[in-house]
């Protein structure tokens, strides 16, 4: 059906306002990351920088340990999401295949413990990462972040897998897997939109984590990740606004290359022409 | 190949008895269609022999082994689903050579017999595509190739061809039947289509809420059904079900049914001065001739299909509610229309009383009404 033009121009005039309100706030932190603290409250403010300081990313790799948090940040994303994933889809998979009187209850658990806010779980992690005596190591942060990931990642995989015909894992045993093989061979691959969008969801829950961090790490300067390195920039009297957004850049940055990676997974109908 | 032997068969699912006490012998090479409304268990008893559901109690034995507690993959068979299932991230090629590389074929012989099953099934230049590139006739092509490609001892088929539109389903009927002529793997297909089952099957299986109705060659259940149930549901249109008295005049016994004088065994006679169920046939009436005795109808609907004619109408206070109402597409329609199928008609019917008559040599079944047994 052909588009009439005012419709087209309502179209494009709603998405460019929508990626104007997303994209501001990142060239806002482009263009404060470029710029001396004092000119940060001229007005009227530059939207363009009249003199771009680049060496404020220089000084960000010289004066900071961002390469460690960051490295740091990176080993405890990876390491959880991994575990929360293997956690996650075999409950995922179990509660969509094997229902049962209890599996109802067991997923309607697994999700309220979701619901609880991350304030309240700090506490009983805290004691448990101390008595574990894990406070100050990266294995804390992995631990606590698998808790926030896994209920809600499972799921997410849940709907997934109700998605994919129960036929298909039927036909790879008929075929000559085992169960455990129909499982590897045929119904994750058939997943991989669902498992890229949850890995990611749950990377970017860790990468953005800063409460837990706190916590854990905070008297550890060799464990901090990128989001608590930045915190520490926050002087008590001045703070080096063009570096805490030269330095926010750069942590968002392996979000944004892991969106362009998945992106393709992201986009569903890896299932079309499973049947009829 | 092999044969297949089922005994006592059970299924239950918590209270609910999904089948009921389930035998049968199937020879090597047969064709076998269970057949049934929906919810009769025919899936149920597909899965069971498959191994992807368990039976309650009872065994399977194929070709001499009892498989009934062995896993699918050891089982030797292969299956084609009603949604073909095919695997949506390999191509056409990996699906067929898919249960050939689980069992560790040599990778230049499972090309050579891909390449030589898609050639059977004509679909040799789509090897490279993915399922989401075909259309629906291509995949049930390619599901049925997955399952030939590994000559098993045993196909289970759970009703290929009903995602399929009419034409094509007419195709694929001829071309599974030639398949498995040409073959001559032990077969096993689900259908709630009759049609399928009288044109494909060596054996029927019809079955009614797990329990076998009756097992037999499409002719042996057309032309004598053991039951009300196997009578309505074999034959399209469906049987029609007329009440009446088993009386004894000077010609013999008869039964005299709306006006119908329907000559009649002498195994009725146990039923003399008894109301019976006479089955007829919608072909086996046709416009009375002469003065003949006649049902005097008002057409309450005509359908021409040109050599052909469903004449529907109604017989107040004669017809009989079927034991299949209401579970099956082929059911005379509700509040007990029947169907006459007359041939070379001529004249347009509807409007004016016609008289219908049985033809000569047309077979009338009696039931019990009470058991709904045929009475033989």
């Amino acid at each position: 059906m052909k588009r009439k033009l005012w419709q087209s121009i309502l179209l494009y005039a709603t998405v460019i306002v929508a990626c104007a309100v997303v994209l501001f706030p990142v060239y806002w932190m482009v263009v404060t990351s470029l710029q001396p603290p004092g000119s940060l409250r001229a007005y009227p403010p530059h939207f363009l920088p009249p003199d771009p300081q680049w060496q404020t990313y220089i000084r960000l790799f010289i004066e900071t340990d961002i390469l460690r948090w960051m490295a740091n940040s990176a080993i405890v994303a990876v390491a959880a999401t991994g575990i929360s994933m293997v956690a996650a889809v075999l409950a995922g998979y179990s509660l969509s295949r094997y229902q049962t009187k209890s599996s109802e209850n067991v997923g309607l658990f697994i999700l309220m413990s979701k619901m609880l806010p991350a304030t309240m779980l700090i506490i009983p992690l805290f004691g448990i990462m101390r008595s574990l005596g894990l406070m100050g190591s990266l294995w804390s942060l992995i631990f606590a972040h698998a808790t926030a990931i896994v209920p809600f990642a499972t799921w997410m995989l849940k709907g997934y897998f109700d998605s994919i015909p129960n036929e298909l894992e039927q036909a790879a045993q008929v075929d000559g897997c085992t169960p455990w093989g129909a499982l590897f061979r045929v119904i994750l691959p058939v997943a991989a939109p669902g498992l890229a969008a949850t890995s990611l969801y749950g990377f970017v829950l860790s990468w953005a984590d800063y409460l837990f961090a706190r916590t854990f790490l905070a008297n550890n300067a060799d464990s901090w990740t990128v989001n608590l390195g930045i915190a520490t920039f926050k002087g008590e009297y001045q703070t080096d606004w063009n570096l805490v957004m030269a330095a926010s850049l750069l942590a968002a940055l392996p979000i944004m290359i892991a969106y362009l990676f998945l992106q393709r997974f992201l986009v569903g109908g890896m299932t079309a022409g499973a049947g009829k | 190949m092999a044969d297949i032997q089922i005994q006592n068969l059970n299924k239950r699912y918590g209270t609910f008895q999904a089948l009921h006490d389930m035998s049968l012998d199937v020879k090597d090479g047969e064709f076998i269609v269970f057949v049934g409304p929906s919810g009769c268990g025919k899936s149920t008893a597909l899965k069971i022999l498959a191994g992807l559901e368990a039976a309650s109690t009872g065994s399977i034995i194929i070709g001499g082994e009892d498989v009934t507690e062995l896993a699918p993959a050891k089982r030797d068979i292969a299956m084609v689903f009603q949604n073909y299932a095919l695997y949506p991230h390999l191509t056409v090629r990996q699906n067929i050579g898919f249960g050939l590389m689980m069992r560790g074929t040599d990778k230049k012989q499972i090309n050579q017999r891909v390449e030589r099953a898609a050639q059977a099934l004509e679909i040799s230049d789509l090897l490279e595509r993915r399922p989401k590139a075909l259309s629906g006739g291509q995949r049930q092509r390619v599901a049925l190739g997955r399952a030939i490609v590994r000559e098993p001892r045993v196909f289970l088929m759970d009703e290929p061809l009903s995602n399929l539109d009419a034409a094509l389903r007419v195709q694929m009927r001829a071309e599974i039947t030639a398949l498995q002529r040409r073959i001559g793997v032990t077969t096993i297909y689900v259908t709630h289509d009759q049609t399928e089952a009288m044109t494909m099957a060596d054996r029927i299986v019809i079955m009614r809420k797990g329990v076998v109705q009756q097992i037999g060659s499409p002719d042996a259940l057309f032309n004598h059904p053991a039951n009300m149930f196997v009578a309505g549901f074999i034959g399209s249109p469906a049987m029609n079900f007329l009440s009446g008295k088993v009386q004894r005049d000077d010609r013999g016994l008869n039964i005299d049914a709306g006006g119908l004088r329907l000559p009649v065994a002498e195994a009725a006679a146990a039923y003399l001065g008894k109301t019976v169920i006479c089955g007829i046939r919608p072909e086996s009436l046709d416009l009375a001739r002469g003065d003949a005795p006649a049902l005097e109808i008002t057409p309450t609907l005509v359908e021409s299909l040109g050599t052909e004619a469903y004449v529907h109408f109604k017989l107040p206070g004669q017809q009989v509610a079927t034991a299949v109402a209401g579970e099956h597409e082929h059911q005379p329609l509700g509040n007990g229309t029947l169907i006459a199928r007359l041939y070379d008609v001529g004249t347009p019917l509807s409007g004016g009383t016609i008289r219908l008559g049985l033809k000569p040599q047309a077979s009338v079944h009696l039931f019990d009404p009470a058991t709904e047994q045929a009475i033989s």
